[in-house]
């Protein structure tokens, strides 16, 4: 069993020498391919990691004064809660703020005493009447001047921007998967011309015809496998450029980070299904085989 | 034993089932080439049948007919009782390992040793690399070129070349083969070894099909031949006793 799969994969490896070029050809652009739909996928994802950190569209921040007194900060949440349009007002003290930054960014955090405000975290019942309600409450007085923080716009952006990335992701990703294809599908049929006299030998002599595909297939999920392989590295290290660039230019912005064990299987997996898949259709094709 | 078509046909021992039948057999490649009309034969096991005739007659239309290359348009090829034109694609393969194929043009790798392109036919139909270490030295001595075992075939001479063919053929010690102008690009004393080689092969007890145009060499061997012109049996002649 074991001598007979050693014969299939050196007849792999053999075609795969010989088409040099071709294969190289395939395994750069299914490379660029899985970069490109990987890539989005996994930016994609950190976005909405991100966007889903953010408060949503029905929610205003709003930081108040230091000085003031407990009964001001009362009647404060008590006058957000009746304006329209607004569904409750709760207090989030200093404290509590403190605590959960703590907790979600210890380094950052460490050796700094608290310099965060008292807050409310206001929900709407009505989108429409945010930009009204925030002046509202800019109007009073324990307030701080810039204290209101709406972050509807920043996420209409970020929902504007995965649409985008989506549909890029998609276009050229689908472009180029189609390309990939295409070009697999030529190594494949360039392999079963340069080797046609040993598929001849093969079918004369009694080979059956999956000694024959066999080879074909693995040249095919080798190909993508090492496209994928590559693709991985890319989207690696341009996340790990990514979180340099934005670390320098602004050192609050922080990347998650992106675990390679599962960048390297899940796009390596994709890569090979995707080569099999291409190298599939090459070998339904009858032509030089039967 | 004459037939609709006109062809001739020897008679067969009778109570002997045919090793090889042929009956009523067409084949036409496209609408307009007619490459066998409605031939009929019999072959016994253990015969050495030449089948002569200029090119396009239909010879190595037989041979292709034998081993699956082609299917019959109408009637039928039995070979050793399975009725060959019957057979399902996943069946061709186990057909063609009861036959040994000598195609026209040797078919040698020219990349691969003598006795590598031995072993990559061997390998190939799931024989192990020690079943291949132990038959190659064995088969190529059978056709007399063991000591040719090293050499590329563009080291070799025609007639090795074809010896090569042969011994290939040979890997899955067929009862049945098939050479397809085993002679055509061989010299006159070349092509007297290759027959006497197939002839060896005969007495052995392997039944030996020759389509070849080579007259000289039918002239010089006492076997059935069988005459093809424009895909009908012209004559079909017995060793004479």
């Amino acid at each position: 069993m074991l001598d007979r799969i050693e014969f299939l994969f050196e007849e792999a490896f053999t075609a795969l020498r010989r088409n040099t070029w071709m294969s190289f050809a395939a395994i750069t652009t299914s490379c660029m391919a899985l970069f490109l739909l990987g890539g989005m996928g996994f930016a994609y994802r950190g976005i909405s990691q991100y966007a889903a950190t953010l408060p949503s569209r029905f929610e205003i921040r709003v930081f108040l004064k230091e000085a003031k007194t407990g009964i001001e900060t009362a009647e404060a949440r008590e006058t957000i809660a009746k304006m329209p349009g607004v569904d409750k007002a709760v207090l989030v003290t200093k404290a509590e703020a403190w605590a959960k930054m703590q907790r979600e960014m210890p380094d950052m955090t460490k050796g700094i005493t608290n310099p965060l405000p008292d807050a409310f975290n206001v929900t709407l019942k009505d989108v429409d009447k945010a930009a009204v309600i925030a002046g509202e409450i800019r109007k009073l007085s324990v307030v701080e001047p810039d204290g209101v923080k709406y972050e509807g716009e920043t996420q209409a952006l970020l929902s504007q921007t995965l649409t985008i990335l989506r549909w890029i992701g998609t276009a050229l990703g689908g472009l180029m998967l189609l390309t990939g294809a295409v070009l697999i599908y030529n190594a494949i049929r360039m392999t079963i011309v340069a080797r046609r006299r040993e598929i001849r030998i093969m079918r004369l002599v009694g080979a059956t015809r999956l000694t024959v595909t066999v080879p074909l297939l693995i040249e095919g999920v080798v190909q993508g496998a090492i496209g994928g392989f590559l693709a991985s590295c890319l989207i690696l290290g341009s996340h790990e450029l990514m979180a340099r660039l934005l670390n320098d230019l602004a050192g609050f912005i922080r990347l998650g980070s992106l675990p390679a064990g599962m960048v390297f299987s899940f796009i390596v997996a994709m890569g090979a299904v995707y080569g099999f898949v291409c190298s599939l259709l090459a070998v339904r094709d009858p032509r030089g085989i039967d | 034993m004459g037939n609709a078509s006109g062809s001739i046909t020897r008679p067969m021992t009778s109570g002997t089932r045919p090793y090889i039948e042929f009956r009523n057999v067409s084949v036409e490649y496209g609408k307009y080439v007619k490459a066998l009309s409605d031939i009929s034969f019999q072959v016994r096991e253990g015969e050495f049948v030449f089948i002569v005739g200029r090119t396009g007659s239909g010879k190595s239309t037989i041979l292709k007919l034998l081993s699956r290359e082609v299917n019959a348009t109408a009637g039928t090829v039995n070979f050793d009782g399975t009725d060959v034109g019957a057979l399902i694609e996943g069946e061709i393969p186990a057909l063609r390992r009861r036959l040994g194929i000598v195609p026209q043009d040797f078919g040698l790798l020219p990349r691969k040793k003598a006795w590598e392109n031995i072993g990559y036919a061997m390998r190939a139909v799931g024989k192990t690399k020690r079943e291949v270490r132990k038959s190659v030295g064995q088969i190529l001595e059978n056709v007399n070129i063991g000591h040719r075992a090293d050499a590329f075939p563009s080291e070799m001479s025609g007639g090795e070349q074809q010896r090569l063919a042969i011994a290939r053929s040979l890997i899955n010690d067929p009862h049945l083969i098939l050479a397809d102008e085993p002679t055509g690009n061989l010299d006159a004393q070349h092509s007297l070894e290759i027959v006497q080689l197939l002839d060896k092969l005969n007495k052995e007890g392997a039944t030996i099909l020759v389509a070849t145009h080579d007259l000289m060499v039918i002239e010089q061997f006492n076997k059935r031949v069988i005459t093809m012109d424009k895909g009908r049996i012209l004559s079909d002649v017995g060793p004479s006793a």
